[in-house]
């Protein structure tokens, strides 16, 4: 039956997702009117706080973007660094860029998932709430994370806002006994990591399949993380320095975050892009378990985004292990002789494709920087997301079945909106 | 017999951020992990850690011990520079008690009291402040005011202690 009720639903407070949001719905003759996600973004202050800095400071700066996924500002920012001033850091270097990044992938997953996705498919309000029926499962995630944030603190120096990274490497290398120490931690993790895939895998979720664009990192050898050439599933693939000819960011009128549109079309980043594209890249072992539990890559469910989070946490824990296994230290940096360039870095953030593009002047201090952060890109998938489920979900729904299913598809993405407190206002009307 | 690094009786976290005035609770972790009376407690059964918006983490960081003292920010409708004191377990709608993403110090205590194992005693020191609105101000909060601020705090502090010295038997 056509729903011919007028609906204005306005979302002040998205909850369980990582800042705040709000999201304005109109509804008329059963059909979608008007849908605005109103976001703010804390980069472009960054852009322009980086400007005049000294490249040897960026590290430590773009690390302060973001609580959650700091390490990935951080490799982005060095990748675009050296690749301004020619220098290659290394095979020491760029194994262990991977392995501080497996850290962060697991520490922001294992939150994602048991913060905020899990409460939804089970049909909790709060982690708080289902730790009651599930204090195992919990336990097991607060393990998981907080060996993500062990792994961060093992080349960063501590998990929030890691002092460990520069420009050209690191600081200083870990001792080896250390790397054993922590590599045992981690294969003793490998049971927790199959039994979570297990667990999400078994969860009730919507089956609902639609048509998007994946975009991803690709480099054809090994998962992507920290390496390769930016790619789409509908057939282009580009290098990094490259971005700007395809990916074209536009202000909307409504939000502070700027929607990112792949020659003019919403896509998506992200876990789900990454698997649908880098599937074959996985482990044999964890193939294997995929096929078992009957998940098909790629997906065109975006509540697979839970699952193809739990894959990729025991991937990196695999990874880690394999990273750790015949640890030496090294050389932990190369050095950096700046000069007037233009560099691009772009590396997977938990959360999808993150790019930095800055241009230094001839003592290696910023004139220029542009950073285009994973939920920018998403903002626009987003929305056509919101539109296309609800149509589905069915506009006859009552005005908070709406609202919860609208923040079910936004948690769907793990947005990391911000990093401030903001307070998102519904603004919920029916005509 | 002084404690071992590992399990501390008490441990003394900071919470907060770098927006506004949020980083009052590293500020007063600073100036307790600077004064005198305390100092021959530190690593002695007293841990003191800054967090930057731990979330969840604020339980990994308390884990082992047996008492918490927790400093944050608040924004209850006190003049800024106020104090509260809340002992676990406490409403957290009503401490206004700060929280990025969600997921502040009363929510992890929350879900801490769910999973078990959050330490015997916690004490939640709210601080009201000025802003979480605009970037930190430099020279916001004196000395002066920290000072004042820290009295009670460091009154209960001394009293946790001095309890631990009868227990123990500590000199």
């Amino acid at each position: 039956m056509t729903e011919t009720r007028e609906i204005s639903i306005k979302v002040p407070v998205l909850a369980r997702v990582e800042g705040e949001g709000a999201l304005d719905l109109d509804i008329s003759n059963g059909q979608i009117q008007n849908l605005k996600l109103r976001i703010y973004e804390p980069p472009r202050y960054f852009e322009k706080f980086l400007e005049g800095r000294s490249y040897a400071e960026i590290p430590d700066i773009v690390a302060r973007i973001c609580g959650i996924c700091p390490v990935a500002y951080q490799m982005s920012a060095v990748q675009a660094i050296e690749s301004a001033f020619t220098c290659e850091p290394g095979p020491w270097v760029q194994a262990m860029r991977r392995l501080m990044y497996c850290g962060e992938w697991i520490e922001s997953h294992a939150l994602h998932i048991h913060l905020l996705a899990a409460p939804d498919f089970l049909g909790y309000g709060s982690i708080t709430e289902m730790a009651a029926d599930y204090p195992a499962e919990v336990r097991r995630g607060l393990r998981i994370q907080g060996l993500g944030n062990e792994i961060i603190r093992f080349l960063g120096g501590r998990s929030v806002h890691p002092v460990g990274v520069r420009a050209g490497g690191f600081h200083s290398a870990p001792k080896e006994r250390d790397a054993i120490a922590l590599r045992m931690k981690l294969e003793a993790a490998l049971a927790d990591a199959e039994s979570l895939v297990r667990w999400v895998a078994d969860m009730k979720r919507p089956q609902y399949e639609q048509a998007f664009i994946s975009v991803a990192m690709h480099n054809g050898e090994r998962y992507p993380m920290y390496e390769g050439r930016i790619m789409t599933d509908q057939g282009l693939e580009c290098a990094v320095a490259d971005f700007e000819q395809h990916f074209q960011e536009q202000q909307v009128p409504y939000s502070t975050a700027l929607h990112c549109r792949l020659h003019g079309e919403p896509y998506l980043v992200g876990p789900l892009a990454r698997l649908n594209l880098n599937h074959t890249l996985l482990p044999e072992s964890i193939q294997s378990l995929c096929r078992e539990l009957g998940l098909v890559w790629p997906s065109r469910n975006m509540f697979q985004s839970i699952i193809a989070r739990a894959i990729e946490i025991y991937f990196v824990l695999v990874e880690a292990i394999c990273l750790l296994a015949d640890y030496q230290q090294d050389t932990p940096y190369q050095e950096i002789k700046p000069k007037a360039a233009i560099g691009y870095g772009c590396t997977e953030a938990p959360r999808g494709l993150l790019w930095h593009r800055y241009e230094f002047n001839d003592r290696g201090e910023i004139v220029s920087a542009r950073i285009v952060p994973p939920t920018s890109q998403n903002q626009a998938r987003i929305e056509q997301d919101i539109a296309r489920s609800l149509q589905s979900f069915g506009l006859d729904k009552s005005d908070d079945q709406l609202r919860l299913q609208a923040e079910m598809v936004i948690r769907n993405y793990d947005p990391c909106i911000s990093c401030s407190t903001h307070f998102l206002k519904l603004n919920a009307a029916r005509r | 017999m002084p404690h071992g690094a590992n399990k501390p009786f008490l441990k003394i976290i900071g919470v907060g951020s770098p927006v506004g005035d949020d980083d009052i609770g590293w500020r007063l972790v600073d100036a307790l992990s600077a004064s005198h009376w305390l100092q021959p407690w530190i690593g002695r059964g007293v841990a003191l850690v800054s967090l930057d918006r731990p979330g969840v983490g604020l339980l990994e960081q308390m884990g082992g011990a047996e008492q918490a003292v927790v400093l944050d920010a608040m924004v209850s409708g006190r003049e800024p520079g106020a104090v509260a004191r809340f002992e676990w377990p406490f409403s957290v709608e009503e401490a206004g008690l700060l929280s990025s993403h969600g997921f502040g110090v009363g929510e992890s205590l929350s879900l801490g009291q769910a999973l078990g194992g959050l330490p015997e005693k916690i004490w939640v020191w709210g601080i009201e402040i000025h802003s979480v609105t605009d970037m930190a101000a430099p020279g916001r909060w004196t000395k002066e005011h920290i000072s004042k601020i820290l009295q009670p705090i460091e009154n209960e502090l001394q009293s946790i202690i001095d309890r631990e010295i009868v227990r123990s038997g500590h000199k």
